[in-house]
């Protein structure tokens, strides 16, 4: 499926796909594009052209049934000044493998890619990342965060490259992670290779549990300790859900996310 | 109200308390004093069920309950509330999230209907003008870049929505200016009934200028060492502790 939009249109109500295994995007200059993908299993491949000065929202949306397993390649290209808002959001069953190359090539191009992780029992979620920037003042930020229980296995794994001539890069790269039991695993791997001077770029990955200080605050407050969890969890995940730009589509997921947490 | 009896406690296999008799009726307020590391803030961990410390003997009993045979939520319920020294911060849970849920959990305790948005909301702004709570602060993350002062009346704010029998402020002038502790000392007032009691953890007389105690209380050693009037407090305002110290030791 193609999906064009040409230059200096604005489609002004968000288009909803349930996702096609091939997708081409191409929002031309000065358009924008407001896309959610949403979808159960299978192998999907999208592109995206994000022209010059064009904006683009994409926010994937695993709906996987357990026992099914969904791999997303997403690969978007931006040209100059166009800005990208990209999330993965993954709180379904199944396992799911999602590779997102974004390469910023035209100076002032701009990228958001969040990620949202909640799994449990033995689910299996990987985040691969490569954020290339190609060309001078171009900006990234990633924010990946991941909620485990039981025996789920989390991967991120994200690289920034900064090539050869791309100074005045700003790149900020963040992932966290709640592992809610011994058994949970989180691998994370937040790579930079910057082949430039003068540039800003910063990474982080840190893994952990649930506040205890937090819990027992709540408790006292007669809050009970899986309600409070519930709530902490919630908090967690809802930074990145707070910055995805279609209000309905946040509301939705913040109700998604209670329901998945309390396994409705 | 509030019987303890022959209360031992530990943390981290160090005995801390050894061998508290505290009876608190309704309507009383105790102030408990006493040097840094005697035992205080420890007393009020364990009553509220703070699961770092280990009870190795005694008994509590609030309002005719085995108070340590329940969850800390539980104790909340039956109307416990201790305003934390250090209240915690909880970023992405909003203070009306948080209040909502403590509220109708507790309603759902004590068989109650959970209160309607309205009626959660009214409920809120009346109870913020007793501790002159600002509306900016009611809707961020509860405690989240709060003051220390803001900390502290967000603590009696607190207080004010779940209306404890038994409160117990846990070094609740430290780290407030005059002004904030005169706010939060004339919120705790203003919630005062003859039914409400009210237990008072401190090091300074200055508090008590504003709450006055009933009784003194003070603690050393894990144990409750003297036991007077209102005037006690002031003693050891001018005195300090070591005339106490000498006494035990």
């Amino acid at each position: 499926m193609e999906i064009t939009v040409a230059k200096d249109s604005v489609v002004e109500k968000t288009l909803q796909l349930t996702a096609d295994h091939q997708l081409h995007i191409t929002v031309e200059s000065g358009a924008q594009l407001r896309l959610l993908l949403e979808g159960c299993c299978g192998q999907l491949v999208t592109e995206a052209v994000v022209g010059e000065g064009a904006t683009l929202d994409l926010c994937n949306l695993d709906m996987n049934i357990a026992g099914t397993t969904r791999t997303h390649d997403l690969h978007i290209l931006q040209e100059a000044n166009s800005q990208a808002f990209v999330q993965s959001i993954s709180l379904a069953a199944g396992n799911t493998y999602n590779t997102t190359q974004a390469d910023l090539n035209g100076e002032g191009a701009e990228l958001h890619l969040n990620g949202l992780v909640i799994a449990n029992q033995s689910q299996r979620i990987e985040n691969h990342t490569l954020v290339q920037h190609m060309v001078p003042h171009t900006t990234s930020h990633q924010l990946y965060k991941y909620v485990l229980d039981d025996k789920a296995v989390g991967t991120y794994a994200g690289l920034v490259k900064v090539l050869p001539g791309a100074h005045h890069t700003v790149s900020v790269q963040t992932n966290r992670n709640l592992c809610a039991t011994r058994e949970a695993r989180m691998f994370a791997q937040p790579q930079l290779e910057i082949y430039n001077d003068d540039v800003r770029c910063n990474h982080g990955s840190s893994t952990g549990q649930l506040d205890e200080s937090a819990l027992f605050y709540m408790q006292q407050r007669g809050i009970s300790k899986h309600e409070a969890r519930l709530l902490l969890m919630a908090a967690f995940v809802g930074e990145v859900v707070n910055q995805i730009r279609i209000p309905a589509l946040r509301e939705r997921l913040h109700d998604l996310i209670e329901n998945r947490f309390r396994n409705i | 109200m509030l019987d303890i009896r022959d209360l031992h406690a530990s943390v981290a296999g160090k005995e801390i308390l050894r061998g508290i008799n505290l009876q608190v009726k309704p309507g009383e307020v105790h102030a408990i004093m006493g040097p840094n590391g005697s035992g205080k803030s420890t007393l009020s961990s364990v009553l509220v069920g703070n699961p770092q410390y280990e009870v190795t003997k005694g008994t509590v009993t609030f309002n005719g309950k085995n108070l340590l045979e329940l969850s800390p939520e539980d104790r909340s319920h039956e109307g416990l509330f201790l305003s934390f020294q250090y209240p915690v911060e909880i970023p992405g849970v909003s203070m009306t999230n948080f209040m909502r849920a403590a509220l109708n959990e507790k309603r759902k305790y004590l068989n109650l209907p959970a209160l309607s948005a309205s009626e959660f909301l009214k409920l809120m702004r009346e109870k913020r003008a007793i501790v002159e709570l600002d509306n900016k602060l009611a809707s961020r993350s509860v405690n989240e870049g709060f003051s220390g002062g803001e900390k502290k009346r967000n603590e009696i704010f607190q207080m004010a929505m779940l209306e404890p029998k038994l409160s117990i402020l846990d070094e609740t002038d430290s780290g407030l200016d005059i002004d904030a502790l005169r706010i939060v000392a004339e919120g705790v007032n203003k919630l005062k009934t003859p039914e409400t009691s009210c237990i008072v953890i401190t090091h300074y007389q200055r508090l008590l200028d504003y709450i006055t105690p009933d009784i003194v209380h003070v603690l050393y050693q894990g144990r409750i060492v003297m036991t007077a009037g209102p005037e006690l407090a002031l003693e050891l305002e001018k005195r300090g502790y070591d005339w106490i110290k000498e006494n035990v030791d």
